[in-house]
């Protein structure tokens, strides 16, 4: 259940009817010398019941003397004056961002005596992303939308275009970042990152030229081939030769047809020579036509031996 | 206190963050050069799994280049797909700006033989911008498909990225671009440690033992390694049980993830030939070199050189062409480096996929052909890759196994033109692996899940070959839940040589709990057609036909009574090294859209919504790779 907690507000901003929504988890509240000398502060401490209550001053918090933990509070009230509020006029939205990053979702902020003294609290508010719930001239309620599924705030157009762009320190905007980047929620669905693909995209090179014997071909066949590379090269396999050793005396070799190989089980256990020099060093070396291609290199008069059948799978 | 006397958090602008997303180890070793060119420009690049870095440090990241590989069917790598930060990239509801702070370039690989073509990389790249965050240059994206594979776009890119990070962050004063042809310094420094051979393997193990404590592995020991193609067969396929003795804690779905050990005579031969025979069994101490990042926490920092090149590097990759431009400086032999340069430069691509990339042939065969190679061993971490884990879908239920872990895995081993049989590091290791051996296996969670409900939600699970490894976990899991709801599309080309677990569904049938259907692609071969129907195919039979066949009833439970669909195995069957084109996975999906139009009120033209309906209900699971 998210609570929007329309609270019935007080006629004036006395402390006797403290909001105490039903919500668990901890909540904080922002005092100030003012409010704490007039005792307001206290009373509104006393009034509420959770279970964890934190306690904070205003200007520790706008003096960036600690930070508000991100994604821990139910609740913040805000118990200020308007003499605070005039003086903080330059860095309140800065301390709602703040407030907004430590709220949970649905999260609500109540805040006392705003209405009157700090004239831009509602778009202040909105612009932190809050959903103003209630106000009446003493107390103001506004809530930390829940994420719902696909909806997403823009910080951009709020952050950069309007008052917390420059005068608000890079460090905040990043711990705001932080604060959303860290904050995980199982039931959110994942986008399809599909769906973000232009037609440019999902468009691939485009496929090769009709091939033939003589022009400069793609390296392989692709595997729904149309261009005729893959039936050319199923030919030359077919019809290739493969040159066997026969090991004879004078390093002479047979040809044999593809096809027919593995029918021939040869042993080549006699002294291999090269006349190129090249045959020796291995594959990288070896001519397109070397009876030697996909053997390893070896040493000249060194034994080669290759027993085809035993390799066979 | 004014904000412009706050000094935001010290971010030295050089830093360089190059994150990876790799499948076969190929956008690593592009994420290396990528490292390596911006320490020519004088950054500092920090090269990391897309997976293994913190997600709460990328938020603060201000430059990020990723480098992502895509697999067959467009999905990216699970080491992108399953990272916590590719998860939260995609969570709906961050705000349109969360990254406005970032500047990015990707860099993806991919093959245009596919239709989804370097989709991993296009949609990380639109996503990105879609947070704000801006492009430095466009995308680039190799095609390993074109003449000089991946290069062809991957030189243009690396200019255009550096050429605008230097105009952002100008080279120091009074500095140059390094020369490209002038050797970086190593990666590593070693230091050779005065301790006897025993004393020596003794640190050693500890030292190994030290590394994998640090994950969380399980310790099992294998009980049962057998042969379930007949022995005739040409494929070796095995059934594999490891016993860890505990109660294991796995869900039907879930990877094995193994490291794998190679060959002892691969490693000798290749550590001889680089002329270190004497001092394989050396103990040295490992620590990254000045001005590089910690060493990655799976590498021992006491080692011997046998100890790295058996367990921590690979020594059977097909090297590219990063390896090549370190490698030519160490050649003595003045034709070997000039031929192994020539395979580091742009023109000589061709060649270098005609010498390596075509037949498979690894870098421990280009090593020992180049004889006059003499590695320092400072360079070892540089030159050769790490031996990465290799992951394996559990074919068992741990509600049925609890202590166990049961593998269904093909053993890789295929001829090229090379004259020596191209085999897989760990589908070998495995193979040869003795029962009563005990090793290491982390489990982690994969892409198949059992349906969510309690109730009898039905399935059909559509699997050929070793695709039935996760669809034997979730079946075995089903059947004692006593849920009853289950077809399985089994393929295999014969009856008698590759039927796996015949017994198993044979008995699930008679039992009235599984409806079992299976297709034998090479079955009528050996029978007395005549040799112009075995010429024509026509008694090939695939899951594709069963599912066209059954199509009313396929109807029946995908479509009124909802039911779920798993789709497992291999995309593309290779038999001899000739790539057939039946792509499984989508000839499937086709049969799908066949039923709804036989059985739903689709039409042919609408029938392709069905399967994004399935998709979108999460009512289809696929588990494929290439």
């Amino acid at each position: 259940m998210a609570p929007t907690a329309i609270y019935s507000p007080p006629r004036s901003s006395s402390v006797s009817d403290i909001p105490n929504p039903p919500l668990r988890g901890s909540a904080l509240v922002i005092g100030s010398l003012s409010t704490a000398q007039s005792g307001q502060y206290q009373s509104i401490l006393e009034s509420l019941n959770y279970k964890e209550l934190e306690r904070q001053l205003v200007d520790r918090i706008t003096d960036e003397a600690i930070a508000l933990t991100p994604n821990k509070y139910s609740s913040i009230y805000v118990v200020l004056s308007s003499m605070d509020y005039e003086s903080l006029s330059a860095t309140m939205s800065t301390l709602l961002s703040n407030i907004f990053t430590a709220l949970i979702p649905s999260g609500i902020l109540y805040v006392w005596d705003a209405a009157h003294a700090y004239r831009n609290v509602f778009s202040d508010l909105t612009l932190a992303g809050f959903n103003v719930t209630s106000t009446t001239d003493g107390l103001l309620s506004a809530q930390k939308p829940s994420f719902a599924p696909g909806a997403s705030i823009s910080l951009k157009k709020t952050v950069k275009s309007k008052a917390l762009s420059s005068s608000l320190p890079v460090a905040d905007i990043a711990s705001k970042k932080k604060a959303l980047w860290a904050f995980t929620s199982p039931s959110t669905p994942p986008i399809d990152p599909e769906s973000l693909l232009t037609p440019e995209d999902k468009a691939r090179p485009t496929t090769c030229e009709l091939v033939s014997e003589s022009t400069p071909r793609r390296k392989r066949a692709c595997k729904n081939c149309t261009c005729g590379l893959a039936e050319l090269e199923e030919e030359e396999r077919r019809d290739g030769k493969i040159v066997i050793l026969d090991g004879a005396e004078n390093g002479e070799t047979v040809e044999i047809l593809a096809h027919e190989k593995g029918s021939i089980a040869i042993k080549t256990t006699e002294k291999a020579t090269s006349s190129c020099g090249n045959c020796f060093l291995g594959d990288a070396f070896r001519c397109a036509s070397c009876p030697y291609l996909g053997l390893p290199a070896f040493k000249p008069g060194e034994k080669v031996e290759i027993d085809f059948d035993s390799d066979d799978i | 206190m004014t904000s412009e006397s706050v000094a935001p958090d010290i971010v030295n602008e050089r830093e360089l963050l190059i994150l990876y997303a790799t499948e076969t180890g190929y956008a690593y070793e592009v994420a290396l050069r990528v490292a390596n060119e911006a320490k020519r420009r004088y950054f500092s690049p920090n090269v990391q799994g897309m997976d293994e870095y913190p997600i709460s440090s990328f938020i603060t990241a201000s430059v990020v280049v990723f480098i992502v590989s895509t697999t067959g069917s467009g999905t990216p790598p699970r080491q992108m797909s399953s990272s916590p930060l590719w998860q939260t990239l995609l969570r709906s509801d961050l705000p349109v700006s969360i990254l406005d702070h970032l500047s990015y370039s990707v860099f993806g690989l991919g093959d245009s033989a596919y239709e989804r073509f370097a989709w991993a990389a296009k949609i990380l790249d639109r996503r990105l911008m879609s947070l704000g965050a801006t492009a430095i240059c466009q995308r680039g994206e190799g095609d390993e498909a074109g003449r000089f594979g991946i290069e062809e776009a991957f030189d243009p890119w690396i200019e255009n990225l550096f050429g605008e990070l230097l105009e952002r962050s100008p080279l120091p004063e009074g500095k140059t671009i390094v020369p490209v042809n002038q050797l970086k310094p190593p990666r590593v420094r070693i230091r050779e440690l005065d301790i006897n051979d025993n004393d020596g393997a003794e640190r050693v193990l500890r030292e190994n033992e030290r590394v994998l404590d640090s994950s969380d592995h399980n310790w099992v020991t294998l009980t049962v390694n057998k042969r379930i193609t007949s022995p005739e067969w040409f494929q070796d396929v095995r059934h594999l049980e490891f016993d860890s003795q505990k109660i294991l804690d796995y869900r039907p779905g879930d990877i094995a993830v193994i490291n794998p050990i190679s060959n002892s005579s691969d490693v000798s031969s290749l550590l001889d030939g680089l002329g270190w025979t004497e001092v394989v069994d050396k103990v040295f101490e490992i620590s990254p070199a000045e001005d590089e990042p910690p060493l990655p926490e799976t590498v021992p920092r006491y080692t011997t050189l046998r100890d790295l090149f058996t367990r921590h590097l690979d020594i059977n990759l097909v090297p590219r062409r990063y390896f090549f431009s370190l490698l030519y400086h160490f050649a003595s032999d003045p034709m070997e480096r000039e031929k192994l340069e020539e395979f580091a430069g742009l023109e000589g691509q061709e060649d270098l996929y005609e010498y390596c990339i075509r037949f498979r042939r690894t870098i421990r065969e280009v090593i020992l052909e180049f004889k006059s190679v003499q590695i320092p061993k400072e360079y070892i971490f540089d030159i050769f890759p790490p031996l990465r884990p290799r992951e394996f879908s559990i074919a068992s239920s741990s509600k049925v196994h609890p202590t166990q872990i049961h593998l269904c895995i093909a053993i890789v081993q295929y001829k090229t033109k090379l004259r020596t049989p191209r085999k897989g590091v760990c589908t070998s290791y495995l193979a040869e692996l003795d029962e009563g051996t005990r090793i290491p296996i982390k489990i982690r969670s994969g892409l198949l899940r059992p349906p969510e409900s309690s109730a009898d939600t039905p399935i059909i699970c559509v699997a050929p070959g070793t695709g039935i490894a996760p669809i034997r976990a979730l079946l075995e899991e089903r059947v004692s839940e006593g849920k009853t709801e289950n077809i399985l599309y089994f393929g295999c080309r014969s009856f008698r040589h590759d039927h796996y677990y015949q017994n198993q569904w044979k008995d699930y049938a008679s039992r009235g709990v599984l409806k079992y259907r299976v297709a034998f692609s090479r079955e009528r071969e050996d029978s007395s057609q005549s040799d112009q129907v075995k010429k024509d195919n026509i008694w090939k039979v695939y899951v594709q036909n069963l599912l066209e066949e059954d199509a009313q009833h396929v109807w029946e439970i995908l479509g009124k009574k909802k039911g779920i669909l798993y789709i497992c195995g291999q995309k593309v069957v290779s038999l001899n090294h000739s790539r057939s084109s039946n792509k499984m996975p989508s000839a499937v999906k086709q049969a799908i859209e066949h039923a709804a139009v036989a059985g739903g009120d689709y039409t042919k033209e609408t029938a392709k919504s069905f399967v994004k309906v399935l998709e979108k209900e999460g009512r289809l699971f696929e588990e494929c790779w290439g």
